[in-house]
């Protein structure tokens, strides 16, 4: 079981990604740009390895850092495992010299779900873009601080599947998509989630009620 | 679908590790590793290895960990000991693996699993403590040398699993212990009795210790 490339693709897909892809009798290689919403990044490259024959699905982030061209390589090492320890799949790979983020999702005969692949990515990439300035630093400047760390989204553990699921479900129970707005506002929601006619309604004010 | 505990358990019990369970619902398994080829040693000079296993909160997930399985300390080693653990990290074996070493010179690997809404299979358990124990087998002569003179060299290690006649053994009876419940059951169904002696042999028992390491 595990997971096919097509499947991966089917995944990518679905979300709109542009990818290359290039397979082999083992499996293939997936290779395109996400958008990132942290840190100062706008893009990065990502890399979707499918391995073993589906039984492993191995994510690499390359960041361009390198070891051999800094001095501060005893900062390098501190910032990465501290890093690693703080994130709950991401691991810095060092290859002579140059580090490359990655994650290894084992699947054996487990059948990957797309929840699972979405928390996976999602962990994954946002763990590489959260700490891409602790990285920085201690490269540039050798100090290692986690304090330019954003935190990480709560949202960032839920599937996107589970998430519209839970929604739906609470949906159901105020009686509507609508009804639950309605609530959400009235208890002090997101200034995004209003419309611009109900901005006109409520006299402009958008932010939050609290 | 996230794992229960409950689920775990019975995981556990269908792969034939026996393990102890702690109040945090995680369980610990004690890996032997008093018998060739085991180079390990735990920092108080034990031949135990203590691998735990632990779900994220709602069972999204799963972790494997062997806590503090060096002491690294000669603080002035540290960096070769970090630098040691990211090359690690890097061979093309180790899927997944990877170490926390903190400031007071402990040593962890790990390895995590998301799982989402996917179903956990004996067969993933096995897998994923067989990465840290089989890292810690193959890359033992590596930390230790890097904590004890920081040193990093990745001489002598021994071959990937791939060339080693055990592993590929051993990967045949895994599968069989899997679907037969464990030992016991795959004694029962290839005996039709409790006594007789199944899984006899040298390299079956070579190949059982050597991933696992779980002696009876």
């Amino acid at each position: 079981m595990g997971i096919s490339v097509a499947s991966v693709g089917r995944l990518l897909d679905r979300k709109g990604i542009q990818y290359r892809l290039a397979q082999d009798d083992f499996g293939g290689m997936f290779t395109f740009q996400w958008a990132s919403s942290l840190s100062d990044i706008s893009t990065v490259d990502v890399v979707i390895r499918v391995v073993e024959s589906g039984r492993l699905l191995r994510v690499e982030i390359p960041m361009g850092y390198s070891l051999s061209a800094t001095p501060h390589r005893a900062a390098v090492l501190q910032a990465l495992m501290k890093v690693q320890g703080g994130c709950r799949i991401l691991r810095y790979e060092l290859r002579e010299g140059e580090i490359l983020p990655q994650a290894d999702l084992v699947l054996e005969d487990c059948e990957a779900t797309s929840g699972q692949f979405d928390m996976f990515m999602t962990l994954a990439i946002n763990g590489v873009c959260r700490h891409h300035k602790v990285i920085q630093q201690a490269l540039e400047s050798g100090v290692v601080s986690l304090q330019s760390v954003e935190p990480a989204d709560p949202g960032e553990v839920e599937t996107p599947v589970d998430t519209v699921s839970r929604v739906m479900k609470l949906a159901e129970h105020v009686g509507g998509l609508e009804a639950l707005e309605r609530l959400v506002r009235l208890h002090g929601g997101r200034a995004d989630m209003v419309s611009d006619g109900d901005r006109a309604q409520e006299g402009g004010d958008a932010g939050p009620s609290r | 679908m996230a794992v229960t505990d409950k689920r775990l358990r019975t995981l556990l019990k269908r792969c034939g590790m026996p393990y102890d369970s702690y109040p945090d619902g995680a369980y610990g398994l004690t890996i032997d590793c008093s018998a060739e080829p085991y180079t390990y040693r735990n920092p108080e000079g034990g031949t135990e290895l203590l691998v735990v296993i632990s779900r994220e909160p709602g069972g999204r997930g799963l972790t494997v960990c062997a806590p503090i399985a060096y002491m690294a300390d000669q603080v002035g080693n540290l960096d070769a000991v970090r630098e040691a653990c990211l090359g690690i990290q890097s061979q093309s074996q180790s899927c997944g693996l990877r170490f926390s070493v903190d400031e007071s010179g402990e040593v962890s690997p790990q390895v995590d699993l998301v799982l989402g809404d996917a179903k956990l299979t004996a067969t993933l358990v096995a897998r994923l403590l067989g990465i840290v124990v089989r890292g810690l087998v193959r890359f033992d002569g590596v930390i230790r040398q890097a904590m004890e003179t920081g040193v990093v060299s990745f001489e002598g290690v021994p071959p990937p699993d791939e060339s080693d006649p055990a592993e590929a053994l051993w990967t045949r009876l895994r599968r069989m212990l899997v679907y037969a419940g464990g030992l016991d059951g795959l004694e029962a169904i290839a005996t039709g009795g409790p006594d007789s002696p199944a899984l006899d042999g040298p390299m079956a028992r070579l190949a059982y210790d050597r991933i696992i390491g779980v002696s009876e």
